[in-house]
């Protein structure tokens, strides 16, 4: 059985071997949480998929594949894939290569995007930034369309949705033509905008309606789901909310939205002067308002937890598909009324204005431009710069526009005209001031003793901090009071349960999985042990700690003894005060009885402890 | 097992009559052949593999050319008025009886007249014992070894002979070579004489223990060096539990984020909260996070103390620096290493 010696600051294991019986460690898995479905996967960027000739069409050019991914480069976005749709299709359903597929041959271009630009997840709107990125176009001005104040159309607020869902904005757009690709393009960015900033429906939700089909004014209404029925978008009969929870929830698509209602004594749900239900937010829309490629005017939802966001997701909408209106950029406002009489006008599309100076732009970055060039430079990103009539230093103001809510702060225009201007331009210079480095005593520390260990002859391993309840407890011989180790509320597998309290059961599970390397076995590790700790502001501490286990046909207990003797001298006094006799006799569930020592301080105090490793352990 | 025969003259070459024996003792084949390897190129330097046949007498054989042919004891044996054939297997045992009268029948020598064996010549002459002398002195009979064979009196011999002669270092006294420098030698004075018999460097050396250096941890080293060389301090970054608020909420991270979400995060179920936070701090975070500061527009959403009270596993360094920056900026006066 392995020797073990383990505790601050110095902990060492040995171990001698009968040929090694270790325990079996478990393999089971920790079932995903309850509310959620399949676990998400990695936060990547979001993807756009367009179609190459499309985009080549609106950008005014044919580019060669490295011409454009040149300029994806030079934009701050990148060119994931090449495919066809036919491609795309095989690939979801898994066929052979020379399958027949159904979907063309079209060439579709898959183009990662920063995940704060909702503004590029369309084809339109990444043409529209791309052309005036190339200087092709300038930014658009989007407008109001002026509309009296009482001819608006109105959205009532009842005061029941504050329970569930308290926030709506809406828009319409006048005059537009969808043809079948500019009709999918609009369905794909509502969808992309759920998936992102609407963090899938829970914070805002977007709805789109005929409203030729549609009698303003409108409610916003919660009500208890026995009281609403209506067709269903892709449905021919009548369903009642609740039913249609439960119809819903075989719904490969929707399945996954039903838990942000179903549980409330309320669902939201906006109808017309008519009563028509235009949508149950966020899961579904009323098959009669559905939008149709003959449809002229469109009137848009978002309802929301977030106000912000869904003006944000609202702005998004109306800047991307306005250019088919019937007056270009312009969109028509809706009044929002709520139920304790105030009133907003939506949608939002002013400009957010700010000064900054020349310095704080150009500065940060290290280059050297002028007003009138960062000016140019910021008109190519869709900021509308100008110079502004400030006396003191050169000073610029920009306005905002809706499409880009990601620009909180005067590091964001810097980020802006660095991009414009080429991050392979910016010259790379040394730091102006001088400074003295260091390491931290404790790692310096750490560093000695690592060196120290494997010069006498053992190997250093690196194993993790995570681990299952079981090895770091049961596997020991050790209980939990509950008051020892740091535990995880979610788990991704039972592997990976607490934080390690020891470095021995890490020593262990390497000796196990290597168990037929040949004789003597000698592995040690440095690292940090985490346990609770209530004088730390968080509540838990981490540990350095130092563990050594060797494992022959000879238990080898004296050969730990060596290297904590060889330790022990070379930190002792002056820096650590070890007595004559360092070892007292221990009785840790760990080890055989009478086959294990602890170490102590000359005042008493234990480091550390070794000894033969009880066979019920290993 | 074969001993060898060493002839006393290295240079004459062997034949077929019998080898004169040597003065030396016989010595076995096997030692034979560890001489000739160890002492080339000392003594010889043409070692040549002759073969050679011959018949031999077998022991049987030997003691008829000896002493007679066992048909003439038979026939000597017969006395003027013949015997019986009872008294003469009595005489010479069954078996033997019947090998002498067969060939003493052949001889013609005997006759049967009932029951009794008589003699039909007075002399025999031992045709066989002088054959069997012959084939003893090595003369080679073709004809009539067929017949020897059958009564099983020759066996074929292999002979295998060396040839020897002096090599060009041929020495009367053998030196041994040395395979090792030793203490004795050293103590003694002997090293002065040593000889040293060649290393086989093609052998490996003997394996050592050693120990080892885990290699990520070397090539971390590496990495903290090129920042020490230019300048940089380390932080302290053995904390693994930390709370939201600054491994989130200080970097301006939004309270709604992906990158907070539990399938992103190991949020802690013990410890599960940090109380202790900064208040004045707080306050400017949340503010900043909530409606914008410091040239800010900020998030414009409800920011939430609980939510920055999670405790967490440490998803980035940065919440490290974010504490180091928090630190910094209590000091009267900012600067480098101060």
């Amino acid at each position: 059985a392995p020797t073990c010696l383990s505790k601050p600051p110095l902990s060492a294991f040995t171990s001698s071997g009968s040929p090694a019986v270790l325990a079996r460690l478990p393999g089971s898995r920790v079932p995903p949480p309850a509310n959620n479905t399949a676990p998400q996967p990695p936060l990547a960027m979001p993807t756009v998929s367009v179609g190459r000739d499309r985009l080549f069409a609106a950008l005014g050019r044919v580019y060669t594949q490295d011409e454009f991914e040149a300029l994806c480069f030079d934009f701050g976005i990148e060119l994931d894939d090449v495919t066809t749709e036919k491609a795309i299709i095989r690939k979801e359903k898994h066929l052979e290569e020379d399958v027949e597929a159904d979907g063309d041959d079209e060439v579709i271009y898959k183009i990662e995007v920063a995940a704060n630009r909702y503004d590029l997840l369309c084809l339109e709107g990444l043409a529209r930034s791309l052309r005036i990125f190339t200087g092709s176009e300038a930014t658009p001005i989007f407008k109001i369309a002026s509309i009296p104040r009482g001819s608006m159309l109105q959205m009532h607020v009842r005061p029941q949705t504050s329970q569930i869902r308290p926030y709506v904005v809406c828009a319409v757009l006048r005059g537009v033509t969808f043809a079948e690709v500019r009709y999918n393009s609009f369905i794909d960015l509502q969808d992309k905008l759920h998936q992102n900033i609407c963090r899938k429906r829970t914070l805002v939700a977007i709805g789109t309606h005929d409203l030729d089909t549609l009698q303003g004014p409108f409610s916003y209404e919660a009500l208890p789901p026995q009281e609403i029925n209506f067709i269903p978008l892709k449905q021919e009969q009548t369903f009642r909310a609740d039913a249609l929870m439960d119809f819903y929830r075989s719904d490969m698509k929707l399945k996954k939205f039903l838990h942000i209602i179903e549980n409330s004594p309320v669902y939201p749900v906006i109808y017309d002067s008519n009563r028509t239900v235009l949508s149950l937010p966020p899961i579904i829309n009323g098959a009669h308002s559905a939008i149709t490629l003959k449809t002229r005017n469109v009137f848009i939802e978002c309802t929301a937890t977030d106000l912000t966001k869904a003006n944000i997701v609202l702005n998004t909408m109306v800047a991307m598909f306005s250019e088919y209106c019937e007056n270009k950029f312009e969109v028509e406002p809706v009044e929002v009324v709520s139920h304790d009489g105030s009133t907003a006008i939506y949608p939002d599309l002013s400009c957010y204005k700010m000064e900054v100076s020349l310095s704080d732009i150009v500065g940060p970055i290290g280059i050297s431009l002028d007003e009138t060039q960062v000016i140019s430079l910021l008109n190519k990103m869709q900021l509308q710069a100008d110079l502004c009539s400030s006396n003191r230093e050169p000073c610029i103001s920009v306005s905002v526009p809706p499409t880009r809510s990601d620009v909180l702060h005067a590091r964001d225009l810097a980020e802006d005209v660095a991009i414009a201007y080429g991050y392979n331009n910016v010259p790379k210079s040394k730091p102006k001031s001088m400074t003295i480095g260091g390491r931290q005593p404790l790692n310096r520390f750490s560093d000695k003793i690592r060196a120290e260990v494997a010069r006498a002859g053992y190997m250093e391993v690196l194993t993790f901090v995570l681990t299952s309840h079981e090895e770091n407890f049961d596997m020991l011989n050790r209980t939990d009071d509950g008051n020892k180790a740091v535990i995880i509320a979610n788990p991704r597998t039972s592997e990976f349960e607490v934080v390690r309290s020891s470095l021995m059961s890490c020593l262990l599970k390497t000796l196990k999985h290597n168990i037929d390397h040949p004789r003597p076995i000698k592995i040690f590790e440095v690292g940090d042990v985490v346990s609770l700790d209530t004088s730390r502001d968080v509540g838990a501490s981490n540990n350095r700690r130092l563990a050594a286990l060797y494992c022959n046909s000879n238990s080898g207990f004296e050969e730990i003894m060596g290297l904590v003797d060889r330790i022990v001298k070379i930190v002792r006094a002056p820096h650590i005060n070890f007595g004559q006799t360092y070892y007292v006799p221990s009785s840790e569930p760990e080890f055989f009885t009478k086959r294990q020592c602890k170490i102590v301080m000359s005042d008493g105090k234990q480091v550390g402890y070794l000894g033969i490793v009880h066979a019920e352990v290993c | 097992r074969r001993t060898w025969r060493a002839r006393s003259s290295p240079t004459s070459t062997p034949t077929a009559r019998s080898p004169t024996r040597a003065p030396s003792p016989p010595i076995k084949r096997l030692r034979a052949f560890h001489i000739i390897e160890s002492t080339e190129p000392c003594l010889l330097s043409c070692p040549q593999d002759i073969t050679r046949e011959a018949w031999v007498l077998t022991d049987e054989a030997k003691g008829y050319a000896a002493g007679g042919s066992r048909e003439v004891h038979l026939v000597a044996a017969i006395p003027p008025e013949g015997a019986s054939r009872a008294a003469l297997k009595e005489e010479f045992g069954d078996v033997v009886f019947d090998i002498a009268r067969k060939a003493a029948a052949k001889n013609k020598w005997i006759r049967f007249e009932r029951g009794i064996v008589l003699r039909t010549v007075e002399d025999t002459t031992d045709e066989m014992q002088e054959l069997l002398k012959r084939v003893e002195n090595g003369e080679v009979v073709p004809d009539l070894i067929k017949e020897l064979k059958r009564r099983k009196l020759v066996t074929k011999e292999k002979v295998i002979w060396y040839s020897l002669k002096k090599g060009p270092e041929f020495v009367v006294k053998r030196k041994t070579l040395a395979t090792d420098v030793t203490r004795e030698h050293l103590k003694s004075g002997d090293w002065k004489d040593l000889e040293f018999k060649d290393y086989n460097y093609e052998a490996q050396g003997q394996p050592i223990a050693i120990g080892y250096s885990q290699p990520l941890l070397e090539v971390r080293e590496a990495i903290q060096n090129i920042f020490l060389e230019m300048g940089f301090s380390e932080m302290p970054t053995n904390m693994f539990v930390e709370s939201s608020f600054w491994n989130f909420d200080a970097l301006f991270q939004p309270q709604q984020h992906p990158a907070r979400d539990s399938h992103d995060t190991f949020f802690l179920k013990a410890p599960a909260t940090t109380t202790q936070l900064p208040d004045d701090y707080l306050e400017k975070v949340k503010q900043v996070h909530q409606s914008g500061g410091y040239g800010s527009k900020g998030y414009g959403y409800d920011w939430k103390r609980d939510e920055a009270e999670k405790n967490l596993l440490r998803t980035h360094t940065t919440a490290v620096s974010a504490r180091m920056l928090y630190k910094l900026a209590q000091e009267e006066h900012f600067a480098p290493n101060s």
